[in-house]
């Protein structure tokens, strides 16, 4: 019976909030951009080496050799081995953002776990896992994450702990002091007071009044994944060629700067361009769930 | 004084925990011996393995190996490079000033350029000079600096020939490099900047400060810039500590010979060691830096001393 209650009085107000963060969302011009962004991507990668008549490393022996230009057969070139360069590009980005969201999904899960025991139980608990989260943190990212793929040869699922494994301590700091702050509301007392137990304190009643910094932070991480994913792969430490990401062509891309810049272009600019959108949509959703700012 | 001493004890446990990541790298993988020999174990006999095994220690238990390696890692000691054929910490310290060379003048960049802009948009905003440095901020953080590297090179080194594409010397060596390592800086800072300032605009010693009657440049530069400074000085130290991690990837891309392109170079040929040492050299400037900020803004500002 009390359960009933609490449930409804805590339903209604969400889900009208959720509804005016979305209203909010796309009244903005530049987080609606990047959204179109996004989702034109996407589609670009799932459905666009279905229409390519190339596979990613299909060899075409009329312009094997070295990189040849634009034609009409290879709209945006080929490289040296004679494969297309839009169809690696375009399977490339296929990998490219698999391995950044499933990356920062995995750094969210942590982040959200770590802050969340830390800010709830405080303490010992709190104490012992933010000193982790230092240490993480003022470890150089990069050749922390350069050793470790040396080491084990990663293929995508390894890739993706890694670059999950060293991007979640932003997260994990924000979910932290979100629930230093919740815990000590009434809500959560009262919530107490009806028998509730601490899990059920902190994933039911805690975390869904912290969703909105977590989302954003959720989706400014798939931007660093997918940014270190390809700074991974473009020192060669990544995924390994044949298989094409944004980072390898460029780093395969970068021995013929001066004969065929225009392998150097496309990968980089669809970098830049998943990276700003993402940046722009997780700053849209900020001023969406967040209106007092 | 509490502060400084919960401060200086924090920055010691991390420096502790760094040193156990640093140490627990060689075993990732399980067993070290076969990390440093590398390719070199198929030309041996099982039992040169052992002797090698034995003699470098790594039969022994993890605490005690764990114990010398912290007591040798104090005096500086960080094993031997058997590809440089030179102590692992001799080869990052050799490469150290190159990096903090190329991390400076980066950060002088990247303060000359966006502290002025943030500025400048924070005076005018919404109008079109700040709705054009707030897009290019934004395409500035979101530019990956290995392609943002490639581009310059292209345009300017293989195009224009107007500057060297690689290497270190003259001064013309570090133009494509320093921006390509500042941009991400400058956006960033530039974005903080503007916000911190837009933020005090609002407060009331400013408008008190108005209704005195003092001129706009003064009531902007000696009022709102200076409090807006402050959160700007607090990024500084994480500021500092990218520009020497980032620099791995731009030091890669222009042949720059600092301690990241060391660092890199020695993963590939399984240099153990030197990567070892360089992680944890960068780890400890990264401390220190962050520690002397964090004390020196305890300094400047008493809230900190005496709150929380």
């Amino acid at each position: 019976m009390a359960e009933l209650s609490l449930g409804a009085v805590s339903a209604r107000p969400q889900q009208s909030y959720a509804r005016r963060a979305v209203k909010r969302f796309f009244k903005r011009k530049l987080a609606v951009t990047g959204f179109v962004l996004l989702v034109a991507m996407a589609l670009i990668v799932i459905v666009g080496p279905m229409l390519s008549p190339y596979a990613y490393d299909d060899q075409d022996f009329n312009v094997i050799g070295s990189p040849a230009p634009m034609s009409p057969e290879h709209w945006l070139g080929s490289d040296e081995l004679g494969r297309d360069a839009l169809t690696r590009l375009i399977y490339g980005g296929r990998i490219s953002l698999c391995v950044g969201l499933a990356g920062a999904v995995l750094a969210t899960i942590v982040g959200v776990l770590v802050g969340a025991v830390s800010g709830f139980y405080r303490g010992w608990t709190d104490a012992i896992l933010m000193r982790l989260t230092d240490v993480m943190m003022s470890i150089p990212t990069l050749p922390m994450i350069l050793l470790l793929s040396g080491l084990f040869r990663p293929g995508p699922v390894i890739l993706v702990a890694i670059v999950g494994a060293l991007i979640w301590m932003g997260t994990a700091r924000l979910v932290r002091s979100q629930f230093l702050v919740l815990r000590e509301r009434e809500f959560v007392e009262a919530a107490r007071a009806l028998g509730a137990g601490n899990m059920r304190l902190m994933f039911r009643h805690i975390l869904p009044n912290a969703i909105g910094p977590i989302t954003v932070a959720a989706t400014l991480a798939v931007g660093s994944a997918i940014m270190l994913e390809s700074a991974l792969s473009f020192l060669g430490f990544g995924i390994q060629p044949p298989v094409p990401t944004w980072g390898n062509l460029l780093n395969s891309a970068s021995s013929w700067l001066s004969t065929a810049p225009w392998l150097a272009i496309p990968p980089g600019l669809c970098i830049l361009v998943t990276v700003l959108a993402v940046n722009f949509v997780g700053d849209g959703l900020r001023d969406a769930m967040e209106p007092k700012e | 004084m509490r502060y400084i001493i919960r401060r200086l004890l924090q920055s010691l446990i991390v420096v502790f925990g760094v040193s156990i990541v640093a140490f627990g790298m060689l075993f990732m993988t399980g067993d070290p011996t076969e990390v440093i020999l590398g390719d070199a174990t198929d030309r041996m006999t099982v039992s040169q393995i052992e002797e090698f095994r034995v003699k470098m220690g790594f039969d022994r238990p993890w605490y005690v190996q764990y114990a010398s390696f912290v007591g040798n890692a104090v005096q500086g000691d960080f094993g031997y490079s058997f590809i440089r054929h030179q102590p692992a910490f001799e080869v990052i310290t050799d490469k150290l000033p190159a990096t903090i060379k190329l991390a400076s003048v980066a950060f002088i960049l990247s303060l000359v350029i966006s502290i002025p802009l943030g500025v400048m948009s924070a005076i005018r905003p919404h109008r079109p000079l700040d709705n054009i440095a707030t897009v290019v901020a934004l395409a500035g953080q979101s530019i990956p600096s290995f392609w943002l590297g490639i581009l310059l090179i292209m345009f300017f080194g293989v195009y224009l020939k107007w500057l060297p594409i690689s290497g270190s010397g003259s001064w013309q060596h570090y133009v494509m490099p320093g921006i390509t390592l500042a941009a991400f800086p400058i956006a960033r800072n530039m974005r903080l900047t503007r916000s911190s300032m837009l933020d005090f605009m609002q407060k009331d010693f400013v408008r008190t400060a108005r209704a005195k009657g003092i001129s706009e440049n003064r009531v902007v530069y000696a009022h709102v810039l200076r409090n807006s400074l402050m959160p700007i000085v607090t990024s500084i130290g994480l500021e500092l500590g990218f520009l020497l991690g980032g620099s791995v990837i731009t030091e890669t891309i222009f042949g720059w010979p600092g301690v990241g392109r060391e660092i890199v170079a020695a993963i590939g040929s399984k240099d153990f060691y030197v990567v070892q040492a360089g992680v944890i050299m960068l780890a400890l400037i990264f401390a220190g830096v962050n520690l002397l900020i964090d004390l020196t803004y305890s300094l400047i500002d008493p809230r900190i001393r005496f709150g929380a």
